[in-house]
């Protein structure tokens, strides 16, 4: 079936496009695009015949803003809605019952959930093209500027599917606001000598700066004017490239990952959810680290009075911390409910495998490990790690791992015990351990100091503060510290055997029944 | 059309409770192609739950369930399309018209798109939608998007018909008008599967039933089949053409006959409690003509299901 025969699509498409609906969006976009086109064109200042290129381009970045704004912000919205809706009103089981494929009906609700939204941005077409003619913009910049805008806005669709497959009743204004917020940081990057990554905007709003460029030139990294490069030229393992080719890979691969999600899972029963097998789980893991590793800065203190190499400033730290942001949301994609853990262990007869015991460190272990190691490499190769500040790093990556395995032991723990929310209590309870410790570690001065090892068994994160002097002063403490964290992940894994044993016992007598 | 073997489906009791709730216990049933098939039981039964484990909308904890011969857990798009499905409470999508609706569920299932507004206009002609059909869905009544999701249900004539209490919040006029409809699907040669609380139109219309309580199977089979074993024996009502035989003496006599009672006119009728078979009966009654007694009628009296259910479900079988 093609995209155009899709059900779905044909169905979102039908009730959200009615003619007059449709009339009356167009009359409202034409009347504001008259209102802003003669304000910006004869309005007192702007009357100058050398002015009109300037006006123009201005205009052509507004239309673009407000069609990224709608876009993105707006089909974001519609897309999050989509699932959810369909859920509250009972009528998803039903479209989970046809025949469309899990793609199909992905695809359906990806295109057609921002139908209007799409429909809206072709209303501001026209002024857009106005604005185009008046700032003489190339052709090739502004299909460009229309193929960001699109291929960003349908990464940041994908995720809000993702977010709606997986909502929960009362979860939704949850949802809108965490998606506002990946909307508004997609909108931050660039290259400039101190900047983290050496990547621009990935977001819509990389769409007007796209639409006024002037040349295809990738600039040389020996520009002394980091405005010109803002955005247009992204460095990936030391190679300039422009930043289309890359928002346009970077978002279709983010959005091929959002969708295998949703694909997935759409047509799952609800209890069986499995966003990424171990597999995907380590190769996303993986194409993470890749981007974060291949666009990073590896030279943004150098030219920085405060850092410099000289102050023990380690940048595997830094992606080390991003990579808390990743290997937290695949973990918790990892975590396994009740449900699904029942349904394992009757599936094995009941018993126990050792890779059910220990769930799910052996993806996380592999994971952070090899995370670290690409860290590590590429470290090497750039010189910001010498031979001789390797075995530190080492223990920073091996504490990194442990660490997120100790806590990610403890969440499945937290959310495999009984009750409502259980998983929410468990990530609330983690919170409240690391602000008391972190409070009750800074009243005993255990976080810097001679001291400072001991805040490694509690506070994993210290290790990211470690600098070469710390750690061979103490290595005895560090490395004590670093087994705490595989005893406490132990300690967790003991006690979800309880939890095991009551899942996997057989169906005696009924209990009392009620659905 | 249906096997469900060795099906189990437990949950978590609600907090604070220890212990699992088993909605399906070791659940083994089969469905035979052309049957309306009634699944009866009280608020927790289980029913709700077996049939969307048999519609593949929830996976069950252990067990296998094959639809037409296709594994629902294996292949669930493959026995998706043998399967039409309408839940107890459902919403349908306001902002479509009511042709469009059902178009829609056409094409997700894939039929042939030239057969579709053919097929489209049928099947709302069947449900007495016609006045509706250019209608927004959002303006029917109750009954008619009872009627609109039967529709949908039906639209790429599947063979099975899978049915969670279709009846609840109609008037009877239109509960009526779909035991009529759902005996036209029978007669067509669908198999349904069927669950409600009206148990009196489940007795009607239904050519077997399983009992479920608790997640288990208490009674299933052909329903008078299962109507018979459930009961405990069967009452047997004796008429005489005219007074002068001594009914209640002659069945107090016999040694498989219990409860022997007068009838209405104790002179000329008795009724018995008789446990034996239908051949046992025939042997009982010809005996009787045989003693001289001028036997004119002969009368079962049977349990009405809701009787039975009620027997059963207060835990005087189990």
């Amino acid at each position: 079936m093609t995209l155009f025969a899709n059900a779905e699509l044909g169905r979102n498409i039908t009730a959200q496009l009615r003619p007059r609906k449709l009339l009356m969006v167009a009359a409202i976009c034409l009347l504001l695009s008259v209102c802003i086109t003669y304000a910006m064109f004869f309005g007192p200042a702007n009357r100058a015949p050398d002015q009109i290129r300037t006006t123009g381009e201005e205009l052509l970045g507004i239309s673009f803003y407000v069609q990224a704004l709608i876009l993105g912000a707006g089909g974001s919205i519609a897309c999050l809605n989509n699932v959810f809706r369909e859920k509250d009103r009972n009528s998803f089981d039903f479209q989970r019952l046809t025949r469309l494929t899990p793609l199909e009906l992905t695809l359906g609700k990806l295109f057609g959930a921002p139908a209007l939204m799409y429909f809206i941005c072709l209303c501001f077409l026209p002024i857009t093209l106005v604005g185009a003619i008046a700032a003489h913009a190339r052709i090739t910049f502004f299909l460009a500027a229309y193929v960001a805008l699109f291929v960003s806005c349908v990464a940041l669709h994908s995720l809000a599917l993702v977010f709606s497959v997986l909502s929960i009743r009362g979860s939704q204004t949850g949802g809108i606001i965490l998606l506002l917020i990946f909307f508004w940081l997609s909108s931050f990057g660039g290259v400039y000598p101190g900047s983290t990554f050496h990547l621009g905007p990935l977001g819509p709003y990389s769409a007007p700066h796209l639409a006024v460029q002037r040349t295809w030139d990738v600039m040389s990294k020996a520009s002394s004017e980091p405005t010109v490069y803002y955005g247009f030229a992204d460095e990936f393992f030391d190679s300039t490239v422009h930043h289309f080719p890359v928002l346009v890979v970077v978002d279709t691969l983010l959005a091929a990952w959002f969708l295998l999600a949703v694909v997935r899972n759409i047509k799952r029963d609800p209890a069986q959810y499995e966003l990424y097998s171990p597999g995907q789980f380590l190769l996303f893991a993986l194409f993470s680290n890749i981007l974060l590793v291949g666009f990073f800065n590896w030279h943004q203190y150098d030219k920085d009075p405060f850092h410099n190499k000289n102050t023990d400033y380690s940048y595997v730290v830094t992606l080390l911390a991003l990579n808390i942001g990743v290997f937290t949301l695949l973990g918790l994609a990892l975590l396994r409910n009740r449900e699904r853990e029942r349904r394992i262990l009757h599936l094995r007869g009941g018993a126990v495998s050792l890779l059910e015991r220990l769930w799910p460190a052996p993806p996380l272990l592999v994971g952070t490990l090899a995370a670290g190691a690409l860290i590590l490499a590429r470290s090497l190769t750039s010189a910001s790690v010498t031979r001789a500040e390797l075995p530190i790093e080492i223990v920073r990556v091996l504490f990194f791992s442990f660490w997120l395995i100790r806590d990610f032991q403890f969440l499945q723990w937290a959310g495999m015990r009984r009750g409502k929310n259980s998983l929410t209590l468990g990530v609330i309870y983690l919170a409240v351990y690391y602000i008391c410790t972190t409070t009750v570690l800074e009243a005993l001065h255990l976080l810097d100091g001679e001291r400072f090892a001991f805040s490694g068994f509690f506070l994993p994160t210290a290790v990211f503060s470690l600098d070469q002097h710390t750690f061979y002063a103490s290595h005895a403490l560090w490395i004590a510290a670093l087994v705490f964290q595989v005893a406490v992940a132990i300690f967790f894994v003991t006690l979800r055997r309880g939890q095991l044993a009551e899942l996997s016992a057989p169906a005696s007598a009924p209990a009392p029944a009620a659905n | 059309m249906i096997q469900i073997t060795h099906v189990t489906k437990e949950y978590d009791l609600p907090p604070g409770k220890e212990g699992k709730l088993v909605a399906a216990d070791n659940l083994s049933l089969s469905v035979p192609r052309g049957e309306i098939y009634g699944l009866v039981g009280p608020n927790g039964a289980g029913k709700t739950t077996t049939l969307k484990m048999v519609s593949g909308l929830l996976v069950p904890t252990a067990g296998k369930i094959t639809v037409n011969g296709v594994d629902v857990l294996e292949e669930p798009e493959q026995a998706q399309q043998h399967i039409g499905y309408l839940s107890d409470f459902f919403s349908v999508y306001d902002d479509l018209k009511v042709f469009e609706y059902v178009e829609y569920f056409a094409h997700a299932y894939k039929m042939d798109s030239a057969v579709i507004p053919g097929r489209v206009r049928q099947v709302v002609a069947r449900l007495g939608l016609e006045s509706k059909y250019d209608s927004f869905v959002g303006g029917l009544s109750r009954g008619m998007k009872q009627r609109l999701g039967i529709a949908r249900a039906v639209v790429h004539n599947p063979p099975l018909l899978i049915l969670d209490e279709p009846a609840s919040g109609l008037d009877p006029k239109a509960r009526t008008e779909l035991k009529d409809l759902l005996r036209a699907f029978h007669q067509e040669g669908k198999t349904i599967f069927i669950t409600s609380h009206v148990l009196q139109d489940l007795q009607e219309l239904c050519t077997s039933l399983a009992i479920l309580e608790k997640g288990k199977l208490l009674r299933h089979g052909k329903i008078a089949e299962v109507m018979r074993e459930a009961g405990r024996s069967r009452r047997v009502t004796v008429r005489l053409a005219e007074a002068g035989f001594d009914l209640l003496a002659w069945f107090a006599a016999r040694t498989d006959v219990a409860e022997v009672r007068a009838g209405e006119t104790p002179a000329t009728s008795a009724n018995f409690v008789f446990p034996g078979s239908d051949l046992d009966l025939a042997t009982l009654v010809r005996a009787l003509v045989t003693s001289g007694a001028p036997v004119c009628a002969v009368e079962e009296h049977t349990e009405s299901l809701e009787q039975l259910f009620s027997r059963l479900s207060s835990g005087e079988v189990m």
